[in-house]
């Protein structure tokens, strides 16, 4: 699954369970996956 | 300032007892903490009683050492048998401890006096302490900010002058952000070494138990006893002259308060003038510390809270709710790479410590935040306060290298700046700072 379609389905995940507040945190860990992702250690 | 190491003198030359040291810790926990709100639970009965026992057993002719009979406060992540072990959290409601976590065991037979437990940021999982079911503990040297985070009212209790040390957490910041905020010393020893056993976990790859005290001496003493070596012996320190340390400055110095970077920098020239050989050190996977820390801490935290958030989100306070809803959504797949990358970053630590003593760099980047504060500002950029906390600190949770936060001199405002001093085994570093400590105190 690439960054952008798991951000994508964890906003709507979080919109859908009442909890949109948490969305501003989701895109912080969708930056930390990027820059692992990116980094490609192995 | 009360010591553990003046107390021990005293104590053995008739001086005090420890019912007076109790008394004294007492009555000022009677007078601050109303205003500092670091003490959840007071145990004065149970502290008096502890200190009687111990002045009996003294005057028998029984020395438990350095720790006899000395007063201490316990974070309240920790059990203590018979009463609540909060995490500062609705969610435990209800909860009483069957036994103690081996920690607080450890201090009771190496003779400490237990004054009670200590606020914290809820479930230790935020960085300033105002996420409390008991309301946010407050600084001593400024009760309008922040005593730092997550062990702010141990660090509070003991820069209030409320008991002689404590013992907190450390998962990225807790045990040496707080003790910079609060201008005292910390220590975050190696991974592993000091149980965890009945300590309600943030992270269990992470978590680290130790000491916050007044002097390296003290913090000394409390690490002993809670790895269960209670008979210490002093500690001695390092010539100066011939000591050679690496100053972590890509990354960690780039984003610095003016006045915390002078205090460093202050620091750095004494330990030159005296003697010390001073080199600059690197880091080359520093920009994936923040990330690689925030999925395992998250996918850790995940695992812990899975339940109780399902069964009673609206107990927590909503930032840690927010936080721990989020953790559940790491990928496995990804929390694999922070792995990778936590392997990544110990052997650069460890071959940064290669050709030093000790590897130095600040502890908090900026003075204590005030409480309600989300930003700072520096460098004339407005900066966010959590990962700005976590910055400097959380490097060495990942690795497992063990850490002292050293006070280095106050603000113009009389706020403490700090600095970490990271070495590869507990013992040796803590002869550094020793000597590190006599040259800034001088």
């Amino acid at each position: 699954m690439t960054v952008d379609t798991w951000l994508k389905l964890a906003l709507e995940d979080a919109e859908r369970r009442g909890i949109p507040e948490i969305k501003p945190l989701l895109e912080g860990v969708a930056k930390a996956m990027r820059d692992l992702r990116e980094a490609g250690l192995k | 300032m009360q010591t553990i190491e003046d107390f021990g003198r005293r104590l053995r030359a008739g001086d005090i007892s420890s019912v007076e040291a109790t008394e004294d810790c007492l009555r000022a926990i009677d007078r601050e903490n109303p205003r500092l709100n670091a003490f959840i639970l007071v145990m004065a009965d149970e502290a008096r009683r502890a200190a009687r026992e111990a002045d009996a057993e003294f005057g028998a002719g029984r020395d438990r050492g350095p720790l006899h009979g000395v007063p201490i406060s316990i974070k309240d992540l920790f059990d203590i048998k018979g009463t609540a072990t909060t995490a500062a959290s609705r969610v435990r409601d209800g909860h009483v401890a069957a036994a103690d976590a081996h920690a607080v065991a450890h201090l009771r037979h190496a003779g400490a006096v237990i004054l009670g437990k200590t606020n914290l940021h809820e479930f230790a999982f935020g960085t300033t302490n105002e996420d409390s079911a008991f309301g946010p503990a407050r600084n001593p040297r400024d009760p309008s900010r922040s005593p730092g985070g997550s062990s702010g009212g141990s660090a509070a209790s003991v820069a209030g002058g409320m008991a002689f040390a404590t013992v907190g957490t450390d998962t990225g910041a807790s045990i040496r952000v707080p003790a910079a905020a609060c201008g005292i010393v910390g220590l975050k020893p190696r991974y592993g070494e000091v149980s965890l056993e009945g300590v309600v976990p943030l992270s269990t790859t992470l978590d680290h138990a130790g000491p916050l005290a007044n002097t390296v001496t003290d913090a000394w003493h409390m690490y002993h006893a809670l790895i269960a070596r209670p008979e210490s012996k002093p500690l001695a320190p390092l010539p100066v002259r011939g000591l050679r340390l690496g100053v972590m400055r890509k990354y960690f110095c780039d984003v610095l308060d003016a006045d915390v970077r002078a205090r460093f920098e202050d620091a750095l020239d004494a330990l030159r003038k005296a003697g010390a050989t001073i080199e600059d050190a690197e880091i080359s996977h520093a920009p994936l510390i923040a990330s690689a820390y925030l999925l395992i801490s998250f996918g850790d935290a995940a695992a812990y809270h899975a339940s109780t958030i399902d069964k009673m989100p609206e107990r927590y306070t909503a930032p840690v709710r927010q936080r721990v809803e989020t953790s559940r959504y790491v990928l496995a797949e990804d929390y694999v790479r922070a792995l990778d990358a936590r392997a990544a970053l110990t052997r650069e630590v460890d071959a940064a410590l290669l050709g030093y003593d000790a590897l130095l760099l600040p502890t908090l980047p900026i003075p204590a935040p005030v409480i309600g504060s989300t930003t700072a500002k520096v460098d004339g950029a407005e900066q966010p306060i959590r990962p700005l906390m976590l910055k400097l600190t959380q490097l060495f949770n990942l690795t497992g290298h063990p850490v002292f936060a050293l006070p280095c001199g106050n603000t113009p405002a009389g706020l403490p700046t700090s600095l970490q001093v990271v070495g590869m085994q507990t013992e040796p570093l803590a002869r550094v700072a020793l000597t590190i400590e006599a040259v800034l105190g001088a």
